[in-house]
């Protein structure tokens, strides 16, 4: 058996695992499973930008909250759908980040997290200040996705949701989009030098970036059937990006691992939960002085070793 | 020392300094709107504290400290200890809170950044971003940890209220001003005629450049990152009796660090200090004539429109590449 088999199959078992978990769980289980899905899609996309392009944004958080406004307001006031409603969010969260790019696409580095980080702060005083529509600082109850939470349906939405998120970055990367993203992390210079539109290539991974992210915090607003201007704060953006950073940045199985495990670790330390962020930003800086490649680097480092001793 | 109550002052609003309210026929009574200016102006003015030590940090160490905000948060909780625990006289608590920051930031960063920094292996800007993301995270949830939530209350440096004629200004603004403005004199001082302050400038324009006439990186990486740690506390430590300390108070005045540093161009002082005052105005005038609830929108959207048409600021390094 070569090794992509090998891969596939466990990709499948644990596929299968996924979907026969909700016959023998109970819901508070795959609650915190459907939480762990809505971070891992939120986590891939943010890396498939600051992972894979180098391109460090600030406004991913943003982008949800639209997707989670757009169609709690839409599903609110006139009544349409859910499914039309997240439709409709995911494409305008795909067209705000479409704007913002080419606004600031064509920036420096660290520029693009000043613009990305203006942007969410000024969507976030809106949705503040606005409160006769958004219901400010109360929030907004909206209408819910399937009933009750941790119910397999719910489940079974938001794990197709990751999955199909998680493999559509997956396809990206692995064709030739894959490659002019991961030229332009290494320099930018050298890649417009080679013939590379820079700037479209960073924008498609932005405005995919925005519509995953988007179309994710629809579906988890609906899913919690309350929004609140809470959603993008800078703690919530600290938390995806420490998920990227302890999973393993510009690596696919990163994200999911690292959202994973810090949903889960939360779970575990429910009794001290608030105090959790000491110990993943600690983790963070660790990871990012000693260990660059996250857990899974880690974890593939050990496997290798392994196999090495075996032969 | 007395605890006075929350209610005796004059503006407990969380960050936001008053908008005098004024009524529409007054609209165009220009003393009201001086009154902004004059304290907008001021504020601008020990925002660019933020503004100028974010801008020595992108100078020398060419990446966007995210962890800013919460050496503003620090600078108010080391007051705090000093005055309120350790009983110290807030004259002499001020001057012992600056060395403190000092000391702090020059050990983050000797702990934190520095061998990431100097080992230079792959992306060193975005991977020092991410540490000092992780950094702020640590910092508010310790002082969480160490203090809670509530904010805690400083007594004054000067009480009272001093008046000019119709204008008012508090004791403690005017303070703040005036050690902010011989602050920045004394950083303009010590850039422009130390030896230090001068090897500071020769790495910000060039790193290699400065280690070939023996300048020890490394070390000034460490002094940059302790005076703009120290500028910022200095900023919590002043506004700390106007507006209370909590974990989360780095947030709003970071922002506004921001947004000066583009308003006035990055890697330039003379910039920031212009872009605080700026800031200033452009908010009051935002605040006065179209919606004061607004009034933190008005800068950001300033920052993207100055990013998009003169992405170099009014005085500073040129940022476009693509």
């Amino acid at each position: 058996m070569n090794k992509t088999t090998l891969q596939l199959l466990i990709l499948l078992v644990s596929l299968i695992g996924m979907a026969l978990l909700p016959f023998v769980s109970n819901s508070y289980w795959l609650h915190v499973l459907i939480i762990c899905f809505h971070y891992i899609t939120l986590a891939s996309s943010w890396n498939l930008l600051a992972g894979f392009t180098g391109q460090l944004s600030f406004a991913h958080i943003a982008f949800s909250a639209i997707g989670a406004y757009t169609t709690g307001l839409l599903t609110l006031y006139t009544k349409i759908p859910v499914v039309v409603g997240v439709l409709t969010a995911t494409l305008f969260a795909g067209v705000v980040g479409l704007g913002v790019g080419l606004l600031c696409l064509r920036l420096r580095k660290g520029y693009l997290l000043l613009v990305t980080f203006a942007f969410a702060e000024i969507v976030r005083r809106i949705l503040f200040v606005e409160y006769k529509i958004t219901g400010g600082d109360h929030g907004l109850k909206i209408p819910y996705l399937f009933g009750e939470f941790g119910s397999p349906l719910n489940y079974y939405t938001l794990l197709s949701m990751a999955v199909i998120c998680v493999s559509f970055i997956f396809l990206i990367l692995r064709s030739h989009i894959g490659l002019y993203l991961k030229s332009i992390r290494e320099d930018e210079e050298a890649a417009a030098v080679m013939g590379l539109n820079v700037v479209r290539w960073k924008l498609t991974a932005f405005v995919v970036s925005s519509l995953i992210a988007g179309l994710s915090g629809a579906i988890y607003a609906h899913y919690i059937g309350v929004i609140h201007p809470d959603m993008l704060g800078l703690l919530e953006m600290g938390n995806i990006t420490a998920m990227v950073v302890i999973g393993g940045i510009g690596t696919i199985v990163g994200p999911i691992l690292g959202a994973l495990f810090m949903e889960l670790t939360s779970e575990i330390i429910r009794p001290i939960l608030t105090y959790r962020f000491i110990l993943f930003g600690t983790l963070m800086i660790i990871m990012m002085k000693y260990a660059r490649g996250g857990l899974w680097a880690t974890i593939r480092k050990r496997l290798k070793l392994a196999e090495k001793l075996r032969s | 020392m007395a605890k006075r109550s929350l209610y005796g002052r004059h503006d407990i609003s969380l960050g936001y300094p008053p908008v005098i309210p004024f009524d529409k026929a007054k609209l165009m009574d220009i003393f009201y709107i001086f009154l902004n200016l004059l304290i907008g102006l001021g504020m601008g003015l020990i925002y660019s504290l933020m503004g100028v030590g974010l801008s020595l940090i992108y100078g020398v160490m060419k990446f966007f400290n995210l962890a800013h905000g919460e050496f503003y948060m620090v600078g108010g909780y080391i007051l705090f200890i000093i005055a309120v625990w350790f009983d110290v006289p807030m004259m002499l608590a001020l001057p012992i809170t600056l060395v403190a920051a000092f000391g702090f930031g020059f050990f983050a960063e000797r702990i934190l950044l520095h061998d990431i920094y100097f080992r230079k292996i792959g992306d060193v800007p975005t991977y020092t971003m991410i540490v000092t993301i992780g950094f702020s995270m640590v910092m508010i949830h310790s002082a969480l940890l160490a203090f809670s939530p509530l904010p805690k209350v400083v007594p004054e440096f000067v009480g009272g209220i001093y008046r000019l004629g119709d204008l008012a200004m508090s004791g403690d603004r005017l303070f703040a001003f005036g050690v902010t403005i011989i602050l920045i004199a004394s950083l303009f001082v010590f850039l422009k005629k130390t030896w230090t302050g001068r090897a500071l400038q020769a790495v910000a324009q060039s790193n290699i450049g400065a280690s070939i006439v023996g300048i020890n990186i490394p070390r000034f990486n460490s002094i940059a990152f302790a005076v703009s740690c120290m500028l910022a506390s200095a900023a919590g430590a002043l506004l700390a009796p106007l507006f209370f300390v909590y974990p989360t108070s780095g947030a709003l005045p970071v922002s506004k660090g921001w947004i000066i540093i583009v308003l006035g161009g990055i890697g330039s002082i003379p910039g920031s200090l212009i872009g605080g005052l700026l800031l200033g105005v452009i908010e009051v005038l935002g605040s006065v004539f179209i919606n004061p609830s607004y009034r933190d929108v008005y800068g950001f959207i300033a920052l993207m429109i100055i990013l998009v048409i003169r992405p170099s600021g009014l005085l500073g390094e040129k940022v476009r590449k693509a």
